[in-house]
């Protein structure tokens, strides 16, 4: 579809303007973009969706019981369709387990929140002299060159801020966006004819600026500018529109009132994924969907059983089984994680701290083999009784699922070679 | 005390001669005469050796880890002669290194110092003080612990590698006599020794001069020239952004330009201390990082917002402003301040205890609630300790029934546990639970009930002659104006991040100390400061003044800082001429800003109440300002708008874009921005059938585009 060329622009009138500045405007393209087919499905397109578990999950009360075990807690594993017990509360996501696997031998050392999220999202461990780039941008800067007709931001987050860009430039951050999808001030203007003058005039104060010699921020803001103006002329917008989705679709990711949860009200956690599900039918090769409460400094079985679990087990498994319904889950890798895990000892408040030596995190999808539980920990869920993997070899993992050569190397700000994934190699079972 | 440039030849010739071990006996007599001259040669002689020591360190161990470094340039290098070493000669190193490893530099040099001159006051001597003093606090009231608590710790570690002061340098020589016994009064032994460092006291031109003297020291070791002096519609924006969060208005920003006082900037500084928006800014500013945006905790920050807008009105000093913090009890009602706590006692008062120190002690605690530190000496038992100090405070919830209006009340209070006694329990790494007793920096307060444990800490907070609260605020504030702080991140100070300028932070905290902690007098000196006032821009002069690469600042430019949401909110208000103008208490607008900012706030769902912003640079943050309702309203033409009265004032065209740029950029248009403007709005006119109305929507246009600027969002 067409959309049509407001009255008052035109190519020549931008060029004549454009002649008098030095950069190239975002005007220019934001005319191709006008112009611009609406996309149809790509279903051939490879993405990744990232399930944060904000807090730090007791996966040892989820993925790795230790039942009989002193730190064992109170639930029972249940068995699944793949080759591993999980917990019993997650009985809906045991039912696809032959699409996942478990990495049961995550041993991470960053236990302290803000260090954690760094690490688990970069590969790298925190350092004042370089901010690396959490791996949506990665994929984002990576994947830009085969998602060309991709007007809307390459890499979403739903419900939590993710992590920055680092040395690969704000054009490359996560686009933060609610569950439900709403974009404040996206609205497109009835008066988008102004936005072409508006633009060229934008863009002769902005070389001035640029060329002053302040640093990357003012070529930055014009990169971020032109995403900014693609998606508000976009009919891709659509895809962030979770409400057109049918009522069983909603349901089914308890949109509409759901598991867990107080007098069992929406999951969001649910919707920000059905959000994403959205994203990468439409060609984001990046989403991560963010669901918060699980720093379970006290009462975690409670909690665990009543709110988290129903929650986390009925959008999981609606996601996965909903993408592979849709023939999207072969091209669609999903990893689960958090900062790190909890510690097997149960606390004097019933609850488990932070604990990054043992812990598990879940991924499938992508053409990744499904339905193992690849490493282990000793029988009290406190040592590692295999081959121990960091946040690198699972990005490893999905760089290799999405295409992206594992030798890629980034230069950062300071000129050094930074290469993806912290250099560790993917995880041999699963890309078989 | 000036060096002449042929003075300085010589001497470099010399240090060179010195490193290379061939400086004959004359020679270093000669040496040691210019050293003994010059202040300014002492410097300079300290940052060569500095330097030296630092190659050597780098060939030795850091070539490993800094490969890249040693690929660049062959500036200088190190025979194997002067120093022994089985690694190969560095090949090179950039300068602004030099100071990246002090300390361990610092220790080298002195093994390098070959001439019988010896100088006090060396940079690796005051950061080895700071290491001593975290071991082992000056508290004049606690002689007993202290004295308990050096006997612990040996001799050799309290004061690695002094270096014996044999020139005596008076610096106190422009001090009054009333200021000078306050140095005798407060100096301990060790500080005998170093007779360099000043009584702290000084007037602001003496506090000035050595702050330029001491920056400009250290550009000229670096071998770079600062960039120049910012022109006055620069300096003028980002010393308001800084100083009360908003843009200057357009009659501010001509005024200032058309001024031909040669003291207006020291002028308008003092101005925009004594503005109320001053209050706004800085009390906005301190409730974001003690409390945070969360709604949840809404109540606490505005409690807390009132005390600290009182604060601020009043300059209360800083360490009054901690102590009343820290040592709050009861509601929000009885005491404002409680705000604080109030928001951070959950979780064993773990939030508490880490932000406490973030905040007030510029160090990193969080990683030892569960381990020992990683990079510093910091053990998991100290952030216990630490905790001991707020563990046994509680919230407690009451309520009660209004007796007018029949509604239930409730009031959360903070209390001391009645029974609170005795030593707090944490479980180590293995799981063992151990006691934690209230211990600040070494010194236990009484454990039994009676003991008010959090008025004790705010008294040691402040105790001793630079309490380590001092050095966190001044480091934190520096970085407010700079960008940059002497260590990145301001919060996590310690051995492990040695500071960039260790003799400045040192002074400048015991200025603040002596002077009361008198805030509004250290914005003085920074905004006042000869870098401040100088031009955001990379010359080709100083491109290795860079931290935003992870080099460490040299401060020769003021570096380039994104406005935070609430400057972007307020300076969107000021270009709508709307600010101070809005209906209702400052409680409302305070509201009506706090939703505005809540789409761009992220709370993380942790016991540990941090929370983020996506704003900066972000698509959220173009789309806000591209489509949002405060542009929408700042492009109005609507009379009570800026833009509206200047649509209906009389001025010529070109006025009235001379007009927006000043408003939205404190400058005015360049000649080809006018030019540019002239033809689309003479076209526009041209073509529309309204000419009025396409009259006022270009002008509209010109102004949605500076607004919509790189140069309006950055403070520059």
């Amino acid at each position: 579809m067409n959309l049509p060329v407001p009255d008052g622009m035109n190519r020549r009138h931008f060029m004549r303007h454009m002649a008098a500045g030095a950069t190239i405007l975002p005007a220019m393209q934001f005319i191709d973009h006008v112009k611009a087919n609406a996309q149809t499905v790509r279903k051939n397109q490879k993405a990744c969706i990232l399930l944060w578990m904000s807090g730090g999950p007791p996966t040892i009360d989820i993925w790795d019981l230790k039942p009989g075990s002193k730190n064992g807690g109170e639930f029972q594993p249940i068995s699944t369709k793949g080759d591993m017990q999980i917990s019993e509360h997650m009985p809906r996501t045991a039912n696809v387990m032959d699409e996942l696997s478990i990495v049961r031998s995550m041993s991470t050392r960053e236990a302290d929140h803000g260090r954690g999220r760094y690490f688990m999202h970069t590969s790298y461990v925190p350092n004042p002299t370089v901010i690396h780039p959490t791996f949506g941008s990665v994929v984002s800067y990576e994947l830009a060159d085969t998602r060309k007709d991709l007007e809307i931001p390459s890499f979403v987050s739903v419900s939590g801020n993710s992590m920055g860009p680092g040395y690969l430039g704000m054009g490359h951050a996560p686009f933060v966006v609610q569950s439900n999808g709403q974009i404040r001030n996206a609205g497109r203007s009835n008066e988008t004819g102004r936005l072409g003058q508006r633009l060229a005039m934008l863009g002769e104060i902005e070389s001035n600026f640029i060329n002053s010699d302040r640093g990357d921020f003012p070529k930055a803001h014009q990169e971020v500018y032109q995403k900014a103006v693609n998606l508000m002329t976009s009919e891709q917008m659509q895809a962030f529109e979770v409400s057109q989705e049918p009522d069983q679709i909603k349901q089914m990711y308890g949109v509409t009132g759901g598991a867990g949860g107080m007098g069992m009200g929406a999951n969001r956690f649910g919707e920000g994924c059905l959000l994403a599900r959205r994203l990468v039918e439409s060609g984001v090769p990046f989403v991560e969907v963010d669901m918060g409460g699980w720093d379970l400094h006290n009462d975690v079985f409670n909690t665990l059983r009543d709110q988290r679990l129903p929650q986390l087990d009925q959008a999981m498994s609606a996601l996965v089984a909903d993408l592979k319904q849709r023939g999207l889950l072969e091209h669609t890798v999903i990893v689960w994680m958090g900062e790190f895990g909890r510690t097997p000892r149960i606390n004097q408040n019933v609850g488990r701290d932070h604990w990054a030596a043992s812990w598990s995190s879940v991924i499938g999808g992508g053409g990744l083999k499904g339905g193992q539980a690849i490493g282990a920990t000793d029988k009290d869920g406190i040592g590692i009784e295999s081959q121990s993997y960091v946040p690198g070899n699972i990005w490893a993992t999905v760089a290799h699922a999405l295409g992206i050569p594992l030798d890629t190397v980034h230069t950062s700000k300071r000129g050094r070679p930074m290469k993806i994934a912290n250099g560790q190699p993917p995880i041999a079972e699963l890309i078989g | 005390m000036s060096t002449t440039h042929s003075g300085q030849t010589e001497l470099l010739k010399m240090m060179e001669a010195a490193c290379e071990d061939r400086l004959s006996a004359e020679q270093v007599v000669r040496l040691e005469e210019l050293l003994t001259d010059s202040e300014k040669a002492r410097k300079l002689y300290r940052e060569y050796m500095l330097l030296h020591g630092m190659l050597y360190w780098d060939t030795a161990v850091g070539s490993e880890t800094d490969a890249e470094l040693s690929q660049t340039s062959s500036a200088c290098t190190i025979p194997a002669a002067t120093i022994p070493t089985t690694s190969p000669a560095p090949a090179g190193l950039k300068p602004s290194r030099i100071l990246r490893s002090a300390w361990i530099a610092g220790l080298v040099s002195a093994l390098a110092i070959i001439v019988g001159v010896f100088l006090s006051a060396d940079p690796s001597s005051s950061s080895s003080d700071e290491v001593t003093a975290n071991m082992s606090p000056e508290l004049s009231a606690d002689r007993e612990t202290l004295a308990e608590n050096q006997a612990e710790t040996p001799a050799a570690e309290r004061q690695p590698a002094k270096i014996q002061a044999i020139v005596a340098v008076d610096d106190t020589a422009d001090l009054t006599p009333s200021q000078k016994p306050l140095q005798n009064a407060n100096s301990n032994p060790a500080e005998k020794e170093l007779q360099e460092i000043p009584a702290a006291g000084s007037s602001d031109p003496t506090i000035l001069a050595y702050v330029n003297d001491e920056l400009h020291s250290n550009w000229v070791a670096n071998s770079i020239t600062p960039s120049p002096v910012a022109e006055d519609s620069e300096w003028l924006r980002r010393v308001h952004l800084d100083l009360i969060g908003q843009i200057p208005t357009a009659d501010e920003a001509a005024e200032f330009l058309a001024s031909n006082d040669p003291r207006k900037r020291e002028k308008v500084v003092d101005t925009l201390l004594q503005r109320p928006e001053f209050i706004t800014n800085w009390s906005t500013i301190w409730a974001n990082l003690m409390v945070g945006r969360n709604p949840d905790r809404d109540e606490y920050r505005t409690a807390l917002t009132k005390y600290l807008r009182d604060s601020f009105r009043d300059n209360r000093p800083w360490d009054e402003m901690v102590a009343a913090v820290i040592a709050a009890e009861g509601s929000v009602q009885d005491n404002q301040a409680s705000g604080f706590l109030l928001a951070h006692v959950n979780n064993q008062a773990v939030p508490a205890t880490a932000i406490a120190s973030r905040l007030f002690l510029g160090t990193n605690v969080q990683c030892t609630q569960c381990h020992d530190h990683p990079f510093n000496d910091s053990k998991q038992n100290q952030f216990w300790e630490l905790n001991s100090f707020f563990k046994q405070t509680e919230k407690v919830v009451k309520r009660r029934r209004d007796p007018s209006t029949g509604n239930m009340l409730q009031t959360v209070s903070l209390v001391t546990k009645r029974d609170a006694e005795g030593p707090t329990f944490f479980e180590n790494r293995q799981g063992r639970v151990q006691p934690a007793y209230p211990i600040y920096n070494g010194v236990k307060v009484d454990e039994s009930a009676g003991t008010n444990r959090r008025q004790e800490l705010a008294r040691l907070l402040a105790a001793g002659e630079k309490p380590q609260i001092a050095e966190a605020f001044v480091n934190r504030t520096w970085k407010h104006f700079f960008g940059f702080g002497f260590t990145n991140p301001v919060d996590d100070m310690g051995p492990h991040n040695p500071p960039s300028h260790p003799e400045l932070l040192d002074r400048l905290a015991r200025e603040f100390v002596a002077s009361g902690y008198d805030q509004k007098r250290l914005m003085r000196w920074i905004c006042l400061s000869d870098a401040y006032g100088r031009t955001s821009r990379l010359t080709e002069q100083n491109q290795i003044d860079n931290p935003e690469l992870g080099e460490l600042p040299l401060f020769s430019r003021v570096y380039v800082k994104s406005m935070s949401a609430e400057q972007v909110y307020n300076s969107l208000l000021v270009a709508t001429g709307v600010l101070g103008a809005q209906n209702g208490s400052w409680e409302e607008i305070e509201h009506q800003r706090s939703q505005w900012l809540q789409q761009f706030i992220h709370a993380y769902e942790t016991e540990e109440n941090n929370e983020d912003t996506h704003f900066s640079g972000t698509i959220a943050q173009a789309l806000m300002l591209m489509n949002g309702e405060m542009i929408e309203e700042a492009i109005s033409a609507k009379s009570p708008t800026f833009f509206g009265k200047l649509m209906n004032s009389k001025i010529n065209d070109e006025r009235k874009v001379e007009q927006l740029a000043l408003s939205a950029l404190t400058r005015y248009p360049t000649d080809r921005e006018m030019s540019l403007i002239r033809k689309m709005v003479a076209q526009n006119v041209a073509n529309s059938r309204n000419q009025k109305n396409a009259y006022t929507q270009s002008l509209q246009d010109v102004f949605w585009a500076y607004l919509n600027s790189s140069e309006f969002v950055l403070v520059h």
